[in-house]
């Protein structure tokens, strides 16, 4: 303000503002009316009330959802939990009893011994309750019906009637005090009966809880142990160890350095915790000039479909060029190793037995520089976030980027761009990067195939970001009533497999069970409703896949039946036997081929159920294999009653090895089957090779198939197979990947603008369509882009309903990109 | 929606009222009435009698539906929204109005000069304008309860800016920086109020 209106402000304030309030009658005479109401409705509803606290919807902790969705249509759709510290008292239930699944330890009082039980119910007296779980149990706990938390190895839960709360170990602030605290990076206030620590993940069952930020810079001085805001991670971790609370932060009037006395007891107050394996790491530096006493570590826990890991990390110093870390995944998993000045090293290793050696080579990266810009204005974006995904030690990333806010530590895969919308990423690894571009208020967008030099800079042309598409709809119960507070998740399939990371939107229905996400990058989506979907056991009922399109909302509901058709039956195999736990994905046949579809799982006798399903005609495909799915038969359905549809699948089966041209195993290559029909080619399939490069199609009738293969493998293009028979046996069919580049067809109209929304059919010298995408349509600006397809001649077609159709004719040459230039009219 | 809510006090209040504490319950109705009922009193072309109905079932909506609220809002925010929703349902007898114009009918040259705030020294005869005291009400309803309250404290009842910041729990930093706020906001929507209600008359 400037000085004259400043003083303005002053004088309204002083002399022109007089209060209006309503009269001491009034306020009296509704307060006691008020009091009135609520003894009312306290009276009605005064058994097991259950109260609705601040919810997360999604994300925020490890457990996924749908795997066989995923294995069918590639995608991986995210659903996480977690119970949050409750910070100050995040939800209020009555605990009425707590039944224990598993082994857990538990006390009334803090200074109770700790006492063990195994699945016997307890009953709760006292008002206080602290569980924790020693060993691997990672018991689940029933808090009162109908709701539970499943508790980690080596966390904490108090319970009491006022709160929830979890915490894992380390520092936690008095209960009841507002508590500020000065920290190297500035001052961070905490809210009551906030808890610092770092949360472990955890499910509940059927139930929301709100998650904390618990993040907490504090320097911890006069015990040797500093958790400076590099250091929380590794630090944490040392508390789980440990598990005891080494201090406690008090009231501060005024900002500061805070002197914490750690406490020593001297006797653990928690039980034993599980210690975790021991890792160690020898590290080199290549060169040796410049290397640093300092590394991260990630530790990347590989799971199997449904769930999707968080990464623990630690902080270490290097004691002769060693590191030591204890990290408590086990089995498959990815170490990134991160040091200032230093590309990302990653390696896969097997975390079984009680220590692990890795031997790291930290060599010097390149930089990639560009900028962030508004695709409207080409205004630059500040808050950008710009993320190598080839570097990124995790798997799964929401389209806003608020999953980076959990992390313990930013990866250094990550930069955000700053006024000017510029950004630099530093140190990336040798080699091809995808960039994931997002922006809260805008879609993330890719940026493919930057190879990435050591010692050298790559400069990007100007990254547009622009807003997707959005989806809104309403999720019911059985009885039609809307469905509030329900996690709805969008989950992106990502089709061409460029992208590493498995991006997902998400919301929470409102009181009148709407939802509504916004700003989502075009493309297939897995859509589920959590209410349907319990976290633990992914016998889901409804899944549904939907096209988001550039600057449109599309309609995603999840309606009660409305009295519809049922689809049901039973799948057999050849023998006649039923066959339990594969998957049955229902489409409706749509002008564009098959879309919206429906899975659920066949129960052991083989039966399965789709209900409220509307009029119309629709395939059945059945997905036993990971990652693959072929069409069983169609199905016509009418306006109401049940359609009873056995499924018998064919013996024929096709299988087979693709390799790279270099002969190794070409893995998440996506083959879809064609089948030969009169004189068409009909889909009736898609499956992708494992890690060892093997595919599968089971349930093959007789006749003659092909197959257009596409892979992610550099230098190696899409192609179509020469077609092959299949009878009652299996056959087998190896690829080896051609060389390929990339192809990016450009359509536009007379003037030069672009055309959206255009189909682009691709045909091979012998005139078959290769089945590359689900969607073939050109994006916001007219380009659709194939990302390798093998060298040699092509034909490009485009359609569009209302601008005619065009074609050309390209001989693609490798390695660089081919451009196919197409008008319509 | 998708971010951790903040309004954990709320939240403590609503779950205490719910568990039947009549105290909390009190407390709430004293910590929001008055500033509900300015709220609505500037809404509602400034009459009282309307006003009080519009608190009043608000309030009642408020305790009734308690349960509902979810704290993604304030406990302020979520009960101007059940008034809002009164004020519309009782306006579709009027025609509905602007904030700017709900407020009497003015002297011309007063809110021309209003108007001007930005740039010109209010004179004495203006800043004891009833124009002028309604123009200031509506802008402060206008305002998040802090801000709000950090005005009240400092030009109502005098207050320091350290006792300020004792009286909310809070450092004398973070005070000054609240207070600093509430001006440069109040004097942003004042402004643009008296801009609208100059360009109407």
């Amino acid at each position: 303000m400037n000085p004259v209106f400043e003083r303005n402000v002053e004088e309204l304030l002083r002399r022109a503002w007089k209060p209006v309030r309503p009269s001491p009658e009034f306020e009296e005479r509704l307060l006691a009316r008020c009091l009135g109401r609520l003894d009312a409705a306290i009276d009605g509803s005064r058994a097991a009330r259950t109260v609705r606290g601040p919810r997360v919807a999604v994300a925020r902790g490890p457990a996924l959802i749908a795997a066989s969705v995923l294995a069918m249509v590639g995608a991986v759709v995210l659903s996480r939990f977690v119970l949050g510290p409750g910070g100050d008292e995040a939800r209020t239930v009555s605990v009425a009893d707590l039944h224990a699944l598993g082994r857990v330890a538990w006390r009334g009082a803090a200074d109770d011994a700790w006492r063990s039980t195994e699945g016997e119910p307890l009953d709760l007296a006292g008002a206080r309750l602290e569980v924790a779980t020693p060993a691997q149990t990672g018991a689940l706990v029933r808090l009162d019906p109908g709701r539970s938390a499943a508790l980690e190895p080596s966390s904490w839960a108090i319970f009491g009637p006022e709160s929830i709360q979890l915490t894992c170990g380390a520092v936690r602030a008095e209960v009841g005090s507002r508590t500020r605290v000065a920290t190297p990076a500035g001052d961070l206030w905490v809210s009551d009966h906030a808890a610092l620590a770092i949360l472990r993940a955890s499910e509940v069952d059927g139930d929301l809880i709100e998650v904390v930020p618990t993040l907490a810079i504090v320097r911890v001085d006069g015990a040797g142990i500093a958790l400076g805001s590099e250091e929380l991670a590794s630090d944490t971790v040392h508390f789980l160890q440990s598990g005891r609370i080494l201090g406690r932060i008090a009231d501060v009037e005024e900002p500061g350095r805070e002197t914490i006395a750690v406490e020593d007891s001297g006797e653990p107050s928690t039980p034993a915790l599980d210690p975790g394996i021991e890792l160690r790491g020898r590290v080199a530096f290549v060169p040796a000039e410049g290397a640093v006493n300092e590394v991260v570590v990630w530790v990347l826990p590989h799971f199997e479909l449904p769930k999707v890991a968080t990464p623990e990390v630690f902080v270490c110093e290097l004691t002769d060029g060693a590191f030591v870390v204890r990290p408590h995944a086990r089995g498959e998993c990815r170490i990134f190793v991160e040091a200032q000045g230093r590309a990302i090293w990653e390696s896969k290793i097997e975390l079984e037995s009680d220590t692990a050696t890795v031997e790291v080579e930290l060599a010097c990266g390149g930089t990639v520089r560009g900028f962030v810009v508004d695709a409207e204005t080409g205004a630059p974006l500040a808050g950008a976030l710009v993320i190598s995904e080839r570097d990124m030690p995790h798997a799964v990333i929401d389209v806003d980027g608020e999953l980076l806010d959990e992390f313990a530590r930013r990866p250094r895969a990550v930069a955000s761009t700053l006024g000017g919308g510029a950004f630099t990423l530093t140190d990336l690894s040798a080699g091809y990067h995808v960039l994931r571009i997002g922006h809260p208020d805008y879609a993330p967008t890719w940026a493919t195939r930057i190879e990435v030099v050591p010692g050298a800079a790559v400069e990007l042309e100007p990254i547009e970001l622009g807003h997707g598409g959005g989806a809104r709809g309403r999720v019911e119960r059985l009885d039609g009533s809307g469905w509030p507070d329900v996690g709805v998740i969008l989950s992106r399939i990502e089709m061409t497999r460029e992208s590493a990371l498995m991006t997902y939107g998400e919301a929470l229905t409102d009181a009148d069970g709407s939802f509504a996400i916004d700003n989502l990058p075009p493309g297939f989506y897995v859509a589920l409703n959590l209410g349907e979907q319990p976290n633990e056991d992914p016998e889901w009922s409804r899944v549904v896949q939907v096209f988001i399109k550039e600057g449109e909302t599309t309609q995603v509901d999840f309606l009660a039946p409305a009295g519809r058709c049922q689809v049901t039956g039973v799948v057999r195999d050849a023998q006649g036997q039923p066959v339990r736990d594969c998957k049955i994905a229902m489409a409706p046949m749509g002008e564009e081929g098959w879309q919206l579809w429906t899975v659920v799982p066949s129960d052991a006798q083989g039966r399965f159920e789709f209900g409220d399903v509307a009029p119309g005609s629709y395939g059945l495909f059945v997905n036993r294999v990971f990652e693959t799915m072929t069409f069983a038969r169609h199905v016509e359905v009418g306006e109401t009653g049940e359609v009873v549809v056995d499924l018998v699948l064919p013996p024929g089966r096709v299988s087979g090895i693709v390799r790279g041209r270099d002969g190794e195993p070409a893995g998440a290559t996506m083959l879809v089957l064609q089948k030969l029909d009169a004189d068409d080619w009909d889909f009736c399939g898609k499956g992708e090779t494992d890690v060892r490069g093997r595919y599968e199609f089971h349930g093959l009738r007789d006749g003659r198939y092909r197959l257009s293969i596409v892979s992610r493998h550099h230098g190696s293009g899409a192609f179509n197979s020469d077609s092959f028979t299949v009878g009652d046996d299996a056959i087998e069919q190896d690829f080896e990947l051609p060389s390929g580049a990339p192809l990016r067809v450009r359509v536009t109209d007379p003037n030069g603008a672009p055309v959206l929304r255009a189909r682009v059919r691709i045909y091979d010298g012998q005139g078959r369509e290769l089945f590359y995408q689900i969607e073939p349509f050109t994006d916001v600006r007219g380009e659709l882009t194939v990302v390798a397809i093998r060298e040699g001649s092509w034909r490009i077609r485009v359609t569009h309903p209302e601008r005619g159709s065009a074609q050309s004719d390209v001989d693609v040459v490798a390695p660089d990109e081919n451009v196919v230039d197409l008008v319509l009219r | 929606m998708r971010r951790v809510n903040e309004h954990r006090d709320d939240l403590a209040l609503r779950d205490r009222i719910l568990d039947g504490d009549r105290e909390a319950a009190e407390a709430l109705f004293r910590a929001h009435a008055d500033t509900l009922f300015e709220f609505v009193y500037y809404r509602v072309g400034m009459d009282r009698t309307i006003c009080e109905d519009v608190v009043q079932e608000t309030l009642l909506v408020a305790f009734d539906k308690l349960g509902d609220f979810d704290g993604r809002s304030s406990l302020h925010t979520w009960m101007c929204g059940i008034a809002k929703n009164r004020i519309r349902t009782g306006r579709r007898k009027r025609q509905p109005v602007a904030i700017e114009d709900l407020l009497h009918e003015t002297d011309a040259e007063i809110d021309a000069v209003l108007a001007d705030v930005e740039r010109e020294p209010l004179p004495e005869d203006v800043l004891e304008a009833r124009e002028t005291r309604e123009l200031v009400g509506a802008a402060l309803s206008s305002l998040p309860p802090n801000y709000r309250r950090a005005l009240a404290d400092k030009y109502l009842e005098g207050l320091s800016v350290p006792e300020t910041a004792r009286r909310e729990g809070v450092g004398v930093k973070a005070a000054e920086s609240t207070l600093h706020r509430a001006k440069q906001a109040f004097g942003r929507v004042f402004a643009l109020l008296a801009k609208r209600r100059g360009e109407a008359t």
